[in-house]
């Protein structure tokens, strides 16, 4: 069973806190995406996973074994880094045949594996080369198969995309999710994008400065999330927030508007009305199939408008928005959500 | 790195670190120790205080030298005679000052040496703005260039000795500097005079030093971003004030490098003083502390004495060793 | 670049600077060419005045011959080689590892260890001249090429354990992390990741190693004073030929030739090497 549970962890690099009381349950097979901004923890919470990073205290299971004081190779993880990490001087077959070499497979068992892996990742043709002459996405996979070789109970991705350029990205994202269907294995995928982790996860935890904001699926996070860090990471473009007197003005009602602070809307889910927010068009993004408008208010606050399709506004416009049904959501004066 | 090995980094340290420690750390710490003794070098007794003499046919035991301490006195031998020599030169400069006929003072060896040191502390010095003057001179890329650059660095690579040789042989008075001794009158030629002689050397020393510098500077070159130049260009700057204002700035850690080993080099020079001069003509006129010590331990078997001035010499150079590992650090923690 | 680039100049002003770097070239190289012409005179022809910017007339290898002829100057030289060479290895194989260790672990004391290791490289030799001769003495090695090679052997990992240190520290630590999750030991992590990946390290410094202790004149003349076979070849320069043959400029200067060869065809063979070597660090940050 690979599932590998976080209780009460704690890391500490000299008197700095990065990750304070985490606990996290990933079950077997999962998908788990660690998602936050830059410096959220992230990354070190996996190389703990890994054993590349010293626990200051709590526990870290694989199955049901706490594997802290346990060497990375001994954890059975294997790990994709951000810069791939191969190994210059050797071939792509190398590259995957490194690890069951410096642990003593025979070497059919080896040459099998790195076929049955080359396989999957169609690197078959690419095996004899070097990782320079490989592009960025080749290079990735071989990271990939490097992995995959090893037979992991868990893998662990550390921004595996973010190196790769835009249109690329969106088809390694595909490949990934198809990926971790074939192999029907645990992983925990580390991004900073929640475009990847709403895409491939089947759980997403949202992390900042070390602390977890919430886990849960990803329609979870998008429908229900639980505070408003939470509710503008996930999301784009983000969330509007608008002061509850303004809403209140505009003559939006509610159970959850009274004790609330900030009221939240999504800019998907804003349409033009005749009356609600009233404000002026200060700038506008056409993307063809979506346009994005750029609203002030008069209280200063700015709104987005996300709408299907080319809308010709112009810059200076008068506009009104309202909400659809039951999209608002509230928040109180520390920024948590409330629910009725 | 957490569960890494915690004895790996220490297994592939150790070799190193014992092999450098007997052979260079401790030995710094003996030197000390021998500085506050008196030892002719060939005085031994056993280890366990018997005298060589008392060792039967076939015993033998390990050996072990008969110093005698002596404290700082060392030291004072060294220094005794300073306060004297610089009230001597004071009132040598008074003298010019003033006008009146005065003569060059007669110095203690320990002094000339003392002065013979600065002199190259402070002249040495200049192979860096001449290095870096040969690199502007050289930063181009045509092939020809490049072969002129492996060519200019040359002397770097030979021997001090050899350099040595072929300085004395050039600065013969009966050598290829015949014609211009004669135009200037000097009868023993530039290392043949008590007075011009270190002024030979420390020439000899910019050889090397200079191709070295000119490395170090060639390299600096090369490291600028050259969008920093371009930037600089499309702004109005060029010549003098592109070098003075964006470019010497960029050079700084090649600067700094270039500084400290030029002056702890200009302390070491042993090999080109024994060579050409070996420390005269006359007593010291050349001699440096580096050589002064090697002669007092071998030939005058003062092994406390020279130990002693190899302390000083030390205590000098720790100055400059020091602001070269500091930097290094600061820079190490900085990228 | 700067100054600007030769091919954007005048082509008079182009011409100048030819003949300007052939000048300063040649004027820089005088007192090679020198001695190199000397080395190719009779010493007749040296004795009657001939000590300058002359030709060599007749030309003549006298001097070349009797130094190669010298059993001592010949064996000197050619010991040198049995001294160099183990240095190298020694002090590069040592200070690879020790390098490794303070670039790519965390550890107590790994700032002062480095400094350490600077700082002794950078000592006069005359601090330890004292020690490192009774030291010597007593392991019986006095006089023999060993007491050479066991001291360069420890005092030239001091350069190479910093520049070893530096050159390892720039490679990218996720391989070694990588190499670690996939099971591979540390001593498998240096044979097999680490040591291919500093060949040009390795190359650059065995040059700058061979260099420094080949031209070594000081530790000669300390720790074997007396014996040709042991000594290294500058010595054996000063002490043999300076002592044989003190007038004959000829042979000293076909002397200064020889023992300036080794280094100078490494130099030419493996300049970007020696250059890479020596300006490590003249531009970091």
């Amino acid at each position: 069973m690979a599932t590998v549970s976080l209780q009460g962890l704690h890391k500490s690099f000299g008197s700095t806190e990065v990750i304070k009381n985490v606990n996290v349950d990933v079950e077997d097979r999962e998908f788990v995406a660690l998602v936050g901004p830059s410096g959220c923890g992230k990354s070190t919470l996996l190389r703990m996973i890994a054993g590349l990073e010293t626990i200051s205290s709590g526990d870290i299971s694989i199955g049901n074994n706490v594997v802290n004081e346990v060497m990375p190779s001994d954890r059975k993880v294997a790990m994709v880094f951000q810069s791939y990490a191969l190994y210059p001087h050797m071939t792509v077959r190398q590259n995957m045949s490194f690890g069951l070499e410096v642990t003593g497979h025979p070497k059919n068992e080896i040459i099998d594996k790195v076929e049955k892996a080359a396989h999957i990742l169609q690197l078959g043709e690419l095996l004899d080369r070097k990782p320079k002459q490989l592009s960025g996405g080749q290079r990735q996979r071989v990271a990939i198969g490097r992995a995959i070789v090893r037979d992991p109970e868990v893998f662990l991705f550390d921004e595996p995309l973010s190196n790769l350029d835009a249109e690329l990205r969106v088809q390694m994202r595909v490949e990934l999710a198809l990926l971790h269907k074939q192999l029907n294995a645990t992983m925990i995928y580390v991004t900073h994008d929640q475009v990847e982790a709403m895409t491939l996860a089947d759980k997403i935890v949202v992390l900042r400065a070390g602390v977890i904001e919430q886990i849960g699926a990803p329609m979870e996070l998008y429908n229900r999330p639980a505070n408003e860090f939470v509710a503008g990471f996930i999301g784009s473009p983000r969330m509007n927030m608008i002061p509850v007197k303004t809403a209140l003005d505009a003559g939006w009602k509610g159970s959850k508007i009274t004790g609330a602070v900030k009221i939240g809307v999504r800019p998907e889910h804003l349409v033009r009305s005749k009356k609600g927010l009233e404000g002026t068009i200060y700038h506008l993004e056409h993307l063809g199939g979506q346009t994005l408008t750029h609203i002030k208010l008069p209280d200063d606050t700015d709104l987005t408008l996300v709408e299907a399709g080319e809308h010709t506004y112009n810059r200076g416009d008068k506009i009104t928005v309202e909400p659809e049904a039951k999209t608002l959501h509230a928040f109180d004066k520390v920024g948590k959500a409330i629910r009725n | 790195m957490g569960n890494a090995n915690r004895y790996a980094p220490w297994l592939f340290l150790f070799p190193a670190l014992i092999y450098f420690f007997i052979l260079v750390i401790y030995p710094i710490f003996g030197s000390f120790w021998v500085s506050f003794h008196d030892w002719n070098g060939t005085t031994f007794q056993c280890s366990d205080g018997r005298s060589l003499l008392e060792l039967k046919e076939d015993e033998s035991c390990r050996r072990v030298p008969v110093m005698t301490w002596v404290g700082l006195e060392n030291y004072e031998r060294f220094f005794e005679k300073t306060p004297r020599d610089f009230e001597r030169v004071r009132n040598y400069w008074v003298g010019i000052f003033t006008g009146e006929p005065v003569r060059w003072p007669r110095l203690s060896v320990e002094s000339k040496v003392l002065l013979n040191n600065i002199k190259w502390l402070l002249l040495f010095p200049a192979a860096i703005p001449i290095g870096l003057a040969f690199a502007l001179f050289l930063n181009q890329s045509p092939t020809w260039v490049r072969i002129t650059k492996s060519m200019f660095f040359f002397p770097f690579v030979l021997s001090p000795a050899v350099i040595a040789f072929v300085f004395q042989y050039f600065y013969d008075p009966a050598g290829p500097l015949k014609e211009i001794y004669n135009a200037l009158g000097w009868s023993s030629g530039f290392i043949g005079d008590q007075n011009k002689a270190t002024y030979g050397i420390i020439a000899a020393g910019w050889y090397p030093q200079i191709a070295y510098c000119m490395i170090i500077y060639l390299a600096g070159l090369t490291a600028i971003e050259p969008e920093q130049i371009e930037a600089a260009r499309l702004d109005g700057a060029k010549g003098w004030k592109l070098l003075k204002r964006v470019i010497l700035p960029q050079l700084w850690p090649a600067t700094f490098i270039a500084l400290v080993v030029t002056m702890i080099g200009a302390l070491r020079s042993f090999d080109l003083v024994q060579v050409m001069t070996g420390g005269g003509p006359g007593r010291g006129s050349t001699d440096v502390l580096a050589r002064y010590m090697y002669h007092k331990t071998i030939f005058d078997q003062d092994y406390g004495y020279g130990a002693a001035i190899a302390v000083i010499l030390f205590v000098i150079m720790l100055f400059f060793i020091a602001i070269f590992i500091q930097q290094m650090i600061r820079r190490d923690e900085e990228t | 670049m700067f100054p600007r680039p030769i091919e954007t100049w005048k082509p008079s002003s182009r011409t100048l600077y030819t003949v300007s770097v052939f000048i300063v070239l040649l004027g820089w190289l005088l007192p090679l060419i020198i001695i190199s012409l000397a080395s190719f005179m009779t010493a007749d022809q040296l004795n009657a005045g001939g000590r300058g910017l002359n030709m060599p007339s007749p030309f003549s290898v006298d001097g070349w011959t009797v130094a190669i002829k010298n059993d001592e100057f010949r064996g000197s030289f050619i010991n040198s080689f049995f001294i160099v060479l183990p240095v190298v290895a020694i002090s590069v194989g040592l200070a690879t590892m020790a390098g490794f260790a303070l670039s790519k672990y965390r550890f107590r004391g790994q700032l002062l260890i480095f400094a350490i290791f600077i700082g002794g490289n950078f000592v006069p030799f005359q601090i330890l001249m004292v020690p490192v001769l009774r030291l010597t003495q007593d392991l019986g090695i006095y006089n023999t090429k060993w007491a050479l090679i066991f001291f360069h052997g420890a005092f030239q990992t001091g350069f190479c354990v910093f520049f070893m240190r530096n050159f390892i520290a720039q490679l990218p630590s996720e391989l070694l992390e990588a190499a670690r999750v996939e099971g591979a030991s540390e001593w498998k992590i240096f044979t097999r990741i680490v040591l291919p990946l500093v060949k040009p390290a390795i190359a650059a410094l065995s040059v700058l190693i061979f260099t420094f202790v080949w031209n070594d004149f000081f530790w000669s003349l300390v720790l074997t004073p007396a014996s040709p076979d042991g000594m290294l070849a500058p010595a054996g320069l000063s002490n043999i030929i300076r002592g044989r043959f003190y007038n004959a400029w000829n042979v000293m200067a076909a002397g200064s030739m020889l023992v300036a060869l080794p280094p100078v065809i490494m130099f030419f063979l493996l300049q970007k090497q020696f250059i890479a070597g020596l300006t490590l660090g003249a531009n970091k940050g």
